[in-house]
């Protein structure tokens, strides 16, 4: 079908359908389920008093072990469905999202992250076959509208982008959808290509986010094509930069925005750009395999890491470094293409403000495929090292050694340092890293961190491996201080004694014994509670669980016996007052002596 | 004297008996021979009653000097405690520091103000070895937000 869906039709009617485009997802977004509201009925089924008799009465059969097969199937559903984690409303730690996947038929599906549940699906419009479109593509799907400040009463919206064929000059296309109802609000197609959608920090008085999309000539368009958009942008307009890998040509270029374009179809929301920096690589000795850059949505806690001795190091976080991996030309085929003497990994990282390469790292005798993630001030990739045979993973942390003297306690205490206000990659602080390889034995597919709501729970490192499963591994075994003999401070710090390789442990598998065939991508949302997030994988299979990497230190367990504990207060109080007055007796009792 | 007369019976006195006649107040009779004062039979007194009330302040002083030295030897023995409590914060050595801050407040109706404040520094000095009184750069830092970015970057490889 032209969803990708799979249908049994039998003598004209559908026996079962199945939803099959759900294994060629190509964009992941979350959007939260409505609050509850008074008065409004969020059960999909209204249970008057009758039915809920007739439930009552098969229940009891059950446990009477007098049901039925059509009993017991009916006893399973009525569970599935009043049952907490399928609700449609928000729950209080988060745990209730919606995930809102695009396909690469143009199909838009949400699942509830309770149960699997496909709780609406799309065909979007936009995306369908027409006359003027001949093979619309999906690129990707964003938030668009998140309302809770000022328009609550609105519902959610994402953006979908797509373009009017395969080329890289074709039209653009957006769709607009409210998650709420799933109803495609509008759509329209663009008149120039899109080679890069940029959400931007911005958003305007209807918490719609504004959008720059850059078209294939490199001019900007703002979107929504409002004027208010407009003039928030302008006050920015000077401080927001793009840049472009372009991986074939060995190139990477800064721009910087213009306050207007050039050209027939210039209007109010088309931006020129210029050429700021420009990297080059030189062709014959490095080729780009891969880039990564941090979630533009993650939290960090704190910019200080308290090390041993009560020592504090500066994290140096940015929001705008790019992580580049390039490989000599003749080992970026498949391993085992190239000698080890003519093949060599050299990482990059790059201030893509500024241009600045803040880093460079060669590991001789390695080769790609590269697989990277970025988070907080740390990198940790993945590649093959062809003299010792195996994979290695390595890490790689940035501190800010120009915060360094800020070391004395008075000014700090009485609130006279600047380490909170703003910084700008123009001031080319003076940075450190440190760095540090491991072995490890498998080959992976994906890799990703864990992400919470505040950024205070330590990181776990998820790893999709060649096995199609799921590997959480614990930060700490990617700290670049490790070493082979730990002082005392720093096994109070928690320093793992350094090793050659990094154990798997195979109670560390988040998938257990399941494999989430043909992985792709996990993708890691925060829930509310901060110990927990949640971890969504998709490829041919779906796979979602919650994972929380320091064990759930922020809510009680679920068997914690609240009437223990009265009875231990009440217990107590009745206890004080019993010896007071006993106490009171004797005193009374001596005196008369 | 007597004895002399008893001696004679017959009232011819020639023979004298040279009997210790310090303490009896019979010689009375006889005066003393010139220089001889009798002032220094009270002196005598004054020094056995001078041994008993030195034996006395000797007792007392003695006595004082236990009481007073009692909170320093106490002290001795909360330093020593605290030594065994270790330098790592466990529930005992936490609970030891508490008591050793607790005790001075215990101890100002008592005797052995003068140690007070000792007590109170050998607390806190126990409270900074194990690294919970908020001198370092490490107790303030942690609550530092990262600094917000003037600048903001994106893009990437083209979409395909």
């Amino acid at each position: 079908m032209e969803d990708h869906s799979l249908l049994l039709l039998q003598q004209g009617k559908v026996v079962w359908s199945r939803e099959d485009g759900l294994a060629s997802i190509i964009g992941v977004t979350t959007s939260e389920l409505p609050v509850e509201k008074e008065g409004v009925s969020v059960a999909k089924v209204e249970l008057n008093l009758f039915e809920w008799l007739k439930g009552h009465m098969l229940k009891v059969k059950g446990s009477l072990m007098l049901a039925s097969a059509e009993d017991v199937a009916a006893i399973q559903g009525m569970r599935l469905k009043s049952s907490e984690k399928s609700k449609m409303i928000r729950d209080h730690n988060g745990f209730r999202k919606l995930l809102i996947v695009l396909t690469k038929s143009g199909k838009l599906f949400a699942l509830h992250t309770g149960d699997g549940q496909i709780v609406w699906s799309l065909l979007l419009n936009s995306l369908r076959q027409t006359e003027a479109c001949k093979n619309p593509t999906g690129i990707n799907v964003f938030q668009w509208q998140v309302p809770h400040h000022h328009a609550m009463d609105e519902n959610p919206s994402v953006l979908v982008v797509g373009r009017c064929g395969t080329g890289t000059d074709a039209l653009g296309i957006f769709s607009y959808i409210d998650t709420y109802t799933g109803k495609e609000l509008k759509y329209f197609g663009l008149d120039h290509s899109v080679a890069q959608v940029i959400p931007l920090p911005l958003t305007d008085s209807t918490e719609q986010r504004l959008h720059l999309l850059i078209d294939a000539n490199g001019q900007a368009h703002l979107y929504p094509r409002a004027p208010e958009a407009v003039s928030i942008f302008q006050r920015e307009l000077s401080n927001i930069y793009w840049y472009s890998v372009e991986a074939d040509k060995g190139l990477i270029k800064g721009h910087g925005l213009k306050s207007n374009c050039a050209g027939e179809a210039a209007d109010n929301y088309c931006f020129g750009t210029r050429e700021l920096w420009s990297i080059v690589f030189p062709s014959e000795s490095e080729k780009i395999i891969s880039t990564v850059t941090r979630k533009s949505n993650e939290v960090v806690h704190t910019q200080a890491k308290v090390i041993a001795d009560q020592d504090v190091m500066y994290k140096y976080i940015s929001k705008n470094l790019l992580f580049v991996a390039t490989v000599s030309p003749k080992a970026s085929g498949d391993i085992g293409s190239a000698t080890p003497g003519e093949s060599q990994l050299v990482v990059y990282v790059v201030d893509t403000v500024s241009g600045r390469i803040l880093h460079r790292m060669t590991h001789h005798g390695s080769q790609g495929p590269v697989h990277a993630v970025f988070s907080e001030n740390w990198i940790v990739y993945h590649y093959f090292n062809l003299r010792a045979h195996r994979y290695e993973m390595t890490v790689i942390e940035i501190y800010d050694q120009s915060r360094a003297d800020n070391k004395d306690v008075l000014k700090l205490v009485l609130g006279k340092h600047n380490l909170s206000s703003p910084i700008s990659s123009y001031s080319r602080p003076e940075v450190t890293t440190k760095s540090q390889s491991y072995y490890f034995t498998h080959s992976i597919k994906a890799i990703a961190v864990t992400s919470t709501a505040k950024g205070i729970t330590s990181r776990h490192l998820l790893i999709g491996t060649i096995g199609d499963q799921v590997l959480a591994m614990d930060k700490r075994f990617f700290d670049p201080r490790r070493s082979v003999n730990p002082t005392q401070s720093e096994k109070e710090e928690g320093i793992l004694p350094l090793t050659d390789s990094l154990p798997i442990i195979p109670q560390s598998y988040v998938t257990h014994s399941l494999k989430v065939e043909g992985l792709r991508g996990i993708v890691t949302v925060p829930a509310k509670l901060e110990s927990n997030t949640l971890v969504f994988t998709y490829g041919v299979d779906l796979f979602f669980t919650r994972l929380a990497p320091s064990r759930t230190y922020d809510s009680l367990t679920e068997d914690f016996s609240y009437a223990l504990l009265l009875i231990t207060i009440v217990a107590l109080v009745v206890a004080i007052f019993v010896t007071w007055v006993l106490s009171e007796k004797k005193d009374l009792s001596d005196k008369w002596r | 004297m007597d004895k002399g007369k008893a001696v004679m019976g017959s009232g011819r006195r020639w023979a004298v008996d040279f009997t210790d006649n310090s303490t009896t107040p019979s010689s009375r009779d006889i005066p003393d021979p010139p220089g001889f004062y009798r002032a220094s039979q009270e002196q005598d007194d004054s020094a056995v009653t001078k041994q008993k009330k030195d034996a006395e302040a000797n007792w007392k002083s003695q006595k004082a000097w236990e009481v007073a030295q009692a909170p320093f030897k106490n002290l001795l023995m909360m330093g020593f405690m605290m030594w065994m409590a270790g330098n790592t914060v466990h529930l005992f050595s936490i609970g030891i520091t508490f008591s050793a801050l607790w005790q001075p407040i215990g101890a100002l109706q008592g005797v052995g103000k003068v140690f007070e404040p000792y007590k109170d520094t050998l607390g806190i000095w126990k409270l900074n070895t194990l690294g919970l009184l908020p001198t370092h750069v490490s107790d303030w830092v942690s609550s530092l937000p990262p600094a917000k970015e003037v600048e903001y970057s994106g893009g990437g490889m083209p979409l395909r």
